[in-house]
């Protein structure tokens, strides 16, 4: 009988996490519970591993389990961004969540399934990779059980996410249903040889796989979940569900909407823009009333998922370079503006009123800079980060005719300022309190968080050439399929 | 068509088999209980009160249908039906003897044979279950409802040893049809080489029926009986019916999986058949006029700690023998 | 393929029919003089006290979630197992690298107490 091929080289980042959680949940076995918190060491040093050889599999497509993985250079681009936020989990979890093995088996799995489904190029292995990556993201939103906000997270996370994964395997259906296939070339190859069996199908499967992504990325109007649940979670665990869902959401997106189901065919592309729009505006001017960092951020997230939708309404290959560029950069402003808050935040607070950060200048200057920089990056002032990344999807959208979309970018944009500007301005103005309401340490590797994102952020942005490159051969890549 | 025919008056004859057989062994149970405990146990009715079994389905007909207030009246009759359905419905798979040429048609002496025999029949079974839980959770009895989950949170606990006892088996048998698995023990039982397995099934074969020393879920001195409790007449012997069928059936699948089946010289295999699930069942009433009952939390541990990890060692043991040693 | 489930499927017929058969027959059968003492639910002859829905131990979903995890594992074992003989030393090392980690987070829910009924 035949085998399919399993190369082991193609998930070979995904075997080093698993291993790492499985050694770290053996070592559970005889560590005493106090010494825990060691384990994250060992969840670091994994993913150190992982990204490690992610270099060494750029030189060549590997692909996996009879063609149903695939690691490309866009998948291991994805997978940079989503191991660099599972790095932040660790870094910032020492303080907060006081990690065990279950918090180091968690993240690793949840960072596990998103890789899978940015590399995954056949429907189960995509379902596959949703559920593995949501799961664990379940359990780590109620990790701080002793907080109520922490379980009402997990319970309104479990329930929206049970849900979108609900609507999300019905598209698959129907997209197997219209196509009778599984691998997303081959359903290419169907729908442009008009193999298929209903037209319709083919469109309710591709709204409905939208959809169930949406809730992923928190658009509008599937966003409500966002806000408690980024402001439940343990901050850790909001950076690192934040940007790493994104990433796994993104890429699935990508892979589904705009290389198997050609738009010119299946006209999912009104639907992504419009909720690119509403998410845009919506997100935005939400935000303008937050008082609370973690919830504005929340907001900050969903618009800014709704930039990274429009590199997908755009439907072309610069727009899916824009919108990978746009995921590396909103890992690091993204994950170094919660690094803050993280270090900001002691045992037992939950997330900071923005109020109390003024004055922060003058007491811990170093976090009050970077917490400066990495809010005018997501405001996307040059020559940071969100700049360039913001630019190549304006530019993206614009030279496929989206002009509308462009107006909203620049419009969400302008109103994001008045948000991302007032901490900012907090933080420089000088206040009579004496009484810091923050812990007067950090812990050291919350400071080496900050510091790893503030050097992306300021390096891409005055470079982005050093990411563009290898984005462009990424984009190739995935529509080279 | 003479085939549809045929399917029907086998599944008939098969069910009047079943229902009889739960007669005869409610009798057979109360006299061989009275024997072990010195007492005659039943004998007004017929000869030696051998017709006490028709007494007993007669009165239970004639009884009252008693529906307690605020009980979920469609769940409270759907509980009982679910049981007994599950429990008929699971024998469908067992070969009980070699096909038969009758009228110039080769007759397989089971209802249906698909190549996952045994994954359908450990599906039907575990149906059962929601009758336990639902007739517990329709009756609005507090006692019925501890009942029930007792008695599902049993049941899955040994249903996971057990769908691993099975395990090395199917690596034995290389098939997981059950006709295919008995015409694998033509010269060999497995009970030798699955001894191991053979007795993890059997000790989850008795608390997968609820039956002493595992009948939990109707102790009578902590939870009046159990998910039955508010059962009266006929619906309560549905579940009586379904305990017993259900014995008959796990009791079939040991002689199908370790005993050879209906493999045995001399005498017809149908017999045979007969004698290995017959002495199952001995071993069934014997079991009760010996042992007491378990507590719970040593149940749940015996079954999770102990059964679980043993099985699943027996299926990679058996999986190393068949690829490295064997060959 | 199917039509080895066919007989199944009619003898399933026939189950159904001797399960509702029995239902209706005692219901046919039976005399009907409900009384309130009669109709009240069982509690060792006083009068019920208390909610009809107590909440119970959180124990009962723990092992029916540990119970999903473990059977769904279980399952697999059966196609395996029945292509043993071909798979030869090839399956047995996928499956040993299964029950490698399947057994390590055995071993946790047992060091967690994930097993244990009693505190």
């Amino acid at each position: 009988m035949n085998f399919p091929v399993i190369n082991p080289l193609s998930v070979l980042p995904e075997i080093i996490l698993l291993a790492t959680s499985i050694v770290a949940l053996f070592i559970a076995l005889f560590l005493p519970d106090r010494r825990g918190h060691q384990l994250n060491y060992l969840g670091l040093v994994g993913v150190l591993a992982a990204i490690a050889v992610l270099p060494m599999l750029w030189a060549k497509v590997e692909v996996g389990f009879g063609g149903a993985i695939v690691s490309d250079h866009f998948a291991l681009a994805m997978d940079a961004a989503i191991l660099v936020s599972a790095l932040a989990a660790f870094l910032l979890g020492l303080r907060e969540v006081e990690p065990g093995a279950d918090y180091v088996a968690l993240v690793l799995w949840a960072a596990l399934g998103m890789m899978v489904l940015t590399s995954a190029v056949e429907l189960l292995s995509i379902f596959l990779g949703l559920e593995v990556l949501s799961l664990p993201l379940y359990v780590l939103a109620g990790f701080r059980r002793d907080r109520t906000t922490s379980k009402e997270a997990a319970m309104k996370y479990l329930l929206m996410g049970a849900f979108s994964s609900g609507i999300f395997l019905y598209g698959l259906a129907f997209l197997y249903g219209a196509t009778g296939k599984v691998s997303l070339a081959s359903i290419q190859a169907a729908i442009l040889q008009n193999f298929t069996s209903h037209p319709l199908f083919l469109e309710i499967g591709a709204g409905l796989v939208a959809v169930g992504l949406a809730f992923k990325l928190a658009l509008v109007p599937f966003h409500q979940w966002v806000p408690d649940v980024y402001e439940g979670s343990p901050t850790p665990v909001t950076a690192f569900m934040s940007v790493g869902t994104k990433a796994a959401a993104f890429g699935a997106l990508v892979r589904i909407l705009t290389v198997a189901l050609p738009a010119g065919i299946v006209h999912w592309q009104p639907l992504i823009a419009f909720l690119a729009v509403l998410t845009l505006l919506f997100g935005n001017l939400a935000a303008l009333r937050q008082t609370n960092m973690k919830r504005m951020l929340a907001y900050s997230g969903i618009a800014q998922a709704g930039y990274l939708v429009v590199a997908i309404a755009a439907n072309s290959q610069m727009g899916v370079g824009a919108g990978m560029f746009y995921v590396v950069a909103y890992a690091f402003m993204n994950i170094g503006a919660f690094a803050v808050v993280a270090a900001l935040s002691g045992q037992n607070e939950e997330g900071a009123e923005i109020a109390s950060y003024r004055g922060l200048a003058y007491r811990r200057p170093w976090l009050a800079v970077s917490m400066t920089v990495f809010l005018l990056a997501l405001a996307s002032i040059p020559p940071l980060v969100g700049f360039p990344g913001k630019f190549y999807i304006l530019r993206a959208a614009v030279s496929s005719g989206g002009v509308l979309l462009a107006i909203a970018i620049v419009v969400g944009t302008m109103i994001s300022l008045y948000y991302y500007l007032r901490p900012v301005l907090l933080m420089f103005t000088h206040s009579e309190e004496t009484e810091s309401p923050f812990p007067a340490t950090a812990h050291w590797t919350a400071h080496v968080t900050v510091g790893v994102m503030l050097a992306g952020t300021l390096v891409l942005g005055i470079l982005p050439g050093l990411l563009t490159g290898p984005l462009q051969n990424a984009v190739h890549a995935i529509y080279g399929l | 068509m003479a085939a549809v025919i045929i399917i029907v008056i086998k599944g008939l004859i098969l069910a009047v088999l079943l229902l009889t057989a739960f007669g005869v062994l409610t009798l057979t149970e109360r006299k061989v209980l009275g024997r072990f405990q010195f007492r005659p146990g039943p004998n007004r009715v017929g000869p030696g009160g051998s017709f006490q079994f028709l007494a007993d389905g007669l009165k239970l007909m004639l009884k009252e249908e008693i529906i307690p207030n605020g009980a979920d009246r469609f769940v409270f009759l759907l509980a009982p039906t679910i049981s007994l359905v599950a429990a008929l419905f699971a024998f469908a798979v067992i070969p009980w003897g070699p096909p038969i040429h009758l009228f110039g048609q080769t007759i397989p002496m089971e209802i249906g044979g698909p190549n996952v025999g045994i994954l359908f029949l450990f599906a039907i079974t575990s149906l059962g279950v929601y009758g336990l839980i639902l007739g517990g959770w329709s009756s609005q009895n507090k006692y019925s409802l501890l009942g029930g989950l007792r008695s599902s949170a049993q049941i899955i606990s040994y249903e996971l040893a057990m769908g691993l006892s099975v395990v090395g088996v199917l690596i034995a048998a290389g098939s997981a049809d059950l006709n295919n698995i008995v015409s694998a023990q033509t010269n060999l039982w497995f009970i030798v080489p699955q001894i191991i397995g053979f007795l993890i099934y059997v000790v989850c074969m008795v608390a997968e029926t609820n039956r002493a020393p595992f009948d939990l879920p109707e102790a009578e001195n902590e939870l009046v009986a159990g998910y039955h409790t508010e059962y009266t007449g006929m619906k309560f012997a549905m579940f009586f019916m379904a305990e017993y069928i259900n014995m008959v059936t796990v009791s079939s699948l040991a002689t199908t999986l370790f005993l050879g089946g209906w493999h045995g010289p001399w005498l017809p295999p149908e017999i045979w058949f007969i004698i290995k699930v017959a002495a199952f069942m001995f071993f069934f009433i014997w079991l009760r006029a010996t042992l007491p009952r378990l507590r719970y939390d040593r149940l749940m541990a015996f079954g999770w700690k102990v059964l679980l990890p043993v099985a699943l060692a027996n299926a990679l043991a058996t999986a190393v023998w068949v690829s490295v040693v064997a060959r | 393929m199917l039509t080895s489930y066919f007989p199944i499927a009619l003898y399933f017929l026939v189950a159904v029919v001797i399960g509702v058969g029995v239902l209706g027959a005692s219901r046919v059968m039976g005399p009907r003089k409900p009384n309130a003492a009669k109709l009240q639910t069982y509690e060792c002859g006083v009068t019920p006290e208390g909610e009809v829905g107590p909440r119970f131990s959180v124990k009962f979903y723990l092992v029916a979630m540990l119970f999903m995890i473990f059977d769904v594992e279980a399952v697999s074992f059966y196609p395996w197992a029945v292509l043993m003989h071909q798979l030869r030393l090839f399956g047995l090392l996928e499956m040993a690298l299964f029950v490698l980690v399947l057994g390590i987070g055995y071993a946790y829910v047992w060091k967690r107490g994930g097993f244990q009924w009693q505190e």
